[in-house]
């Protein structure tokens, strides 16, 4: 067998020939090659610092949020509209309720008239033609029984529900769940409570025809526009104490306001004027600085909103119904007005006071006499107002989501910054430190129409839960879980990631992996190509050189290890070109955006001291053997056919066909 | 056959200057040159018997050696001749063992080649038989010198063996000087001395060569022939040229006739 250092002499002797044709050949397999193993790089560099955030800004918990899938049918909804056995349980409960309630007016001694009571069924003019007549009703939310029946439903519903807080529990207990937090909604909607902008109330925005101010309904919406909307919920301060700011003379001044956390976006709009505050710097880093400039001018800034009840907002109702309907009737002469009308308040979150009462005596009568029954009952709600004094406590950062794709770090920081769902966040333990008539709980705990305490009680509701490690949180929420906002997929929670889209970067990870391997066929393919095409060419062009070399005594195996070498050191250079130019674009970003990235995932995951250099490169051996063998195999596989036909062929014929 | 050491000095000092210039002085005082010699008689070294070649082209059948037997001595100077497609060069590389006879025997030094296993046939070559070829066929990239090495880098000769036969070689083709030239730089009748001394690395017994003036005017084809003869008076080397020049026949010791495949 010829030696390794003359097989090396004569391979090298044969780069010379065909030197354009090779050149192309490298560059293009080289190209090829090299953009995705740039790719691979970034991919790795990408995901491992995204990770690597995610552990800082989380203290290495890795939060998943679980909503119990609750089937409709327990809240009294129901497509097709309520059966016939639903109607049947509805007629009874509200012929029970209305027994109920004479029985009690009887024993006070008090009127009741029947027909005040809201019936529980009333007719659909939109059921369908094929939906016999006694069934075309709804529900009428707004009927006193209705309460009665969710109760009702529910009751029967928690006896046998799998979705309990203990069932989260022994469900994420195997993948080694560390911690639960439960977060609480808040009662406060954009239909009950305004926010105060510059101490005035626009009551106008009140009541059941109110929408959402300052943005669309989206989850984004809520959260860029959740104090306008008074959106708020209450979070376990563990989940959150990134953003929260340390206590200064402003918050040890006020002791008695609730304290909340803001983003970003709706600091700017709401106190950008005011504060003087700058929109954010466009340059990277800048942003760090006006980031902390914000959250000190924030940090313990006060702001009111207020919060009127169901019976108040009535009364507005009443009001604006009274006034729309006079100015309609302004020329009537004969238009009586209501007997009994309503004053607007004369200052913001004032009372409301009766403007006039010329109600007989006997409707007067029959009114108290409702009242006191309802109060009787538990059932009455005065009309009320409170004024909430709202302290900012933490400001998170939320990125712009119309233009999250137009550059580079707002791609990032939206795909991998906080993700704490819909509203503004009161921090638990803080609320919990706050004097009780500070807390306002009457008003931020109640419970809605169409919240449950029954549930609540049950533990069926919204948990955090805490894991060590991405693959447990990972793998409890593909194997325990449906996705959010499905209905029903035969598991009973929902699950996604919470503080953080930590999946995600894991899914960079699996994702690009993917793609690298769909892609890697396709550059084997194209460099596969040219690479055959160019070495085919080379030995076959090369038939009366192994003629030659056979005639003066080389080996068929000889000759095989020649060009095997020669093929080897094509390899060897397209590798080096593809590392070359992958190593060069993954520096070149990292260069172009390390630095700006750094600042904005700082900003994206509020650790601002503590977030290391975001690094665009990562270096995964795996997929960089892949690359290289990939290579080798190739001009290796490409040679032999044409190499194994020359030396098997007669040295004669080639010799002779000068 | 041994040459006198005057003998060696008279062609070194002939060849250390430019071969046109050598050939020229070889024409002309033809009194200088060693007279074609009567055939040796020594041992047989190459044995034809009876050999036939038969090969396909297209759908005829070409008879390209009919029943051709002879035999070459130790140290002869044959000239195999005839037309094209004599069977000639065919002869030759039978000779060489490139290929297989139909039928018949082609022994060497009592080695049938047709029992030869492929890579024993190709070490064979390699240690007994030196090619020429018309078209010389040297590596365009390689440096002379180791273009002249390659036949020892195949016969695992010691690089520092083969660095010392290789100068020996260019010093009697006179190329010492073009050592590092590429083929490229260098004139048809000096690559063609370099192909011999390639030929001759190995220190062959037989030197088989296929129109080695064929591609060269007739200075450098005498320079070339006058090689052969003084590599067969140094070494005793056997040399068998084709050649369709008779005047290159009429100098070999024998000239054997090829006419559509049998000798004449």
């Amino acid at each position: 067998m010829i030696s390794l250092r003359d097989t090396i002499t004569l391979a090298r002797a044969k780069l010379h020939t065909k030197r354009i044709m090779l050149a192309i050949t490298i560059v293009v397999s080289g190209l090829s090659f090299g953009i995705l193993c740039a790719a691979g790089l970034l991919a790795t560099g990408i995901s491992k610092s995204a990770h690597a955030y995610t552990r800082t800004a989380l203290d290495g918990q890795y939060l998943v949020k679980s909503q119990p899938i609750i089937p409709p049918e327990v809240f009294g909804f129901s497509s097709g509209g309520p059966s016939a056995a639903t109607i049947a349980t509805l007629t009874t409960l509200q012929a029970t309720y209305i027994s109920q309630q004479k029985d009690l007016a009887k024993k006070l001694k008090l009127s009741f008239d029947p027909q005040s009571v809201a019936p529980i069924l009333l007719p659909n003019p939109y059921a369908e033609a094929s939906v016999p007549a006694d069934r075309r009703v709804r529900i009428n939310f707004d009927s006193p029984v209705y309460p009665l029946y969710t109760q009702k439903l529910q009751t029967e519903y928690v006896a046998t529900a799998k979705n309990k807080l203990a069932d989260l529990k022994t469900a994420a207990a195997p993948y080694g769940a560390t911690a639960f937090h439960q977060n609480q909604s808040v009662a406060l909607n954009y239909a009950n409570t305004s926010y105060l902008a510059g101490g005035k109330e626009d009551l106008s925005k009140l009541g059941p025809n109110a929408r959402p101010q300052g943005s669309d309904q989206t989850t984004y919406g809520y959260l860029t526009a959740s104090v306008r909307n008074s959106s708020y919920s209450l979070v376990d301060d563990a989940l959150i104490k990134r953003f929260i700011l340390p206590v200064n003379d402003k918050r040890r001044a006020n002791l008695a306001a609730i304290p909340v956390v803001i983003t970003t976006t709706e600091a700017m709009t709401l106190f950008g004027q005011s504060y003087n505050i700058s929109q954010p710097p466009v340059s990277a880093s800048q942003q760090i600085a006006w980031m902390k400039a914000l959250q000190q001018k924030l940090n313990g800034t006060t702001y009111t909103a207020c919060y009127r009840n169901e019976a108040e907002i009535s009364e507005l109702t009443t009001m604006s119904q009274a006034a729309a309907a006079a100015a309609e009737h302004k020329d009537d002469k004969t238009y009586v007005p209501p007997a009994l009308s309503y004053s607007p308040p004369t200052a913001p979150c004032g009372d409301i006071t009766v403007k006039q009462d010329k109600r007989s005596a006997d409707e007067k009568k029959a009114a108290q006499d409702q009242i006191a029954l309802s109060q009787a009952l538990g059932a009455y709600e005065a009309p009320q107002h409170q004024l909430l004094t709202f302290m900012i406590v933490g400001v998170m950062p939320v990125s712009p989501q119309t233009n999250a794709l137009t550059s580079l770090p707002n791609f990032m920081s939206s795909l991998l910054g906080a993700q704490y769902g819909a509203g503004a966040m009161i921090p638990q333990q803080l609320f919990g430190q706050l004097p009780a008539a500070a807390q306002h709980k009457d008003v931020l705990l109640a419970s809605s129409k169409f919240s449950s305490s029954t549930l609540t009680a049950a533990g069926i509701g919204e948990a955090i839960v805490s894991f060590p490690s991405v693959g447990a949180a990972r793998s409890f929420i593909h194997q325990q879980g449906c996705p959010p906002d499905t209905n029903s997929c035969g598991k009973p929670f929902t699950l996604e990631p919470y503080g953080s889209n930590y999946l995600l970067a894991d899914d960079i990870d699996t994702t690009v992996t993917k793609a690298l391997r769909t892609a890697l066929p396709f550059a084997i393919l194209i460099a596969g190509i040219i690479i055959w095409a160019t070495m085919a060419r080379v030995i076959i062009d090369s038939r009366r050189e192994t003629a030659v070399f056979r005639a003066i005594g080389a080996k068929r195996r000889d000759i095989m290890a020649v060009y095997l070498l020669y093929s080897l050191i094509v390899a060897a250079r397209i590798v080096a070109f593809s590392l070359i130019l992958g190593l060069g674009i993954a520096f070149t970003v990292q260069a172009l955006y390390s630095a700006q990235v750094t600042d904005y995932a700082k900003v994206t995951f509020g650790v601002f001291d503590r977030g290391q250099s975001f690094s665009f490169i990562g270096f995964d051996p795996a997929q960089l053997i892949w690359l290289v063998a990939s290579i080798i195999g190739i001009s290796l596989v490409a040679i032999l056919p044409p190499l194994l036909r020359n030396v098997r062929r007669s040295p004669i014929s080639d010799m002779r066909d000068e | 056959m041994t040459a006198t050491p005057q003998q060696i000095r008279d062609f070194l000092e002939l060849f250390n200057g430019d071969a046109v210039l050598a050939a020229q002085s070889l024409q002309a005082p033809a009194a200088t040159l060693p007279k074609p010699q009567e055939a040796p008689s020594g041992p047989v070294v190459l044995s034809v018997k009876d050999v036939a070649k038969r090969y396909k082209r297209g759908k005829q059948v070409v008879n390209a050696l009919n029943g051709v037997s002879l035999d070459i001595h130790e140290g002869e100077f044959v000239a195999l001749t005839g037309a094209s497609g004599s069977g000639k060069s065919t002869l030759l590389q039978l000779m060489g063992g490139l290929d297989k006879p139909t039928s018949g025997e082609i022994t060497i030094e009592g080695h049938d080649l047709s029992r030869l296993k492929d890579t024993a046939l190709a070490e064979f070559r390699n240690q007994t038989i030196g090619f020429v070829f018309q078209f010389f066929y040297l590596q365009p990239f390689l440096p002379l010198g180791k273009n002249v090495e390659v036949p020892g880098m195949f016969g695992h000769v010691k690089p520092a063996d083969r660095q010392a036969r290789v100068r020996e070689l260019l010093q009697i083709v006179g190329l010492s000087e073009q050592a590092q030239q590429l083929p490229k730089q260098l004139s048809g009748g000096q690559i063609q001395r370099a192909a011999v001394a390639r030929a001759l690395l190995n220190k062959p017994r037989i030197l088989l060569a296929d129109e080695p003036t064929g591609n060269l005017d007739s200075t450098n084809s005498a320079a070339i022939i006058e090689l052969f003869k003084h590599i067969r008076a140094t070494a005793g080397t056997t040399v068998v040229i084709v050649t369709h020049n008779p005047d290159i026949a009429a100098q070999a010791d024998r000239e054997i006739r090829l006419s559509d495949g049998v000798l004449v």
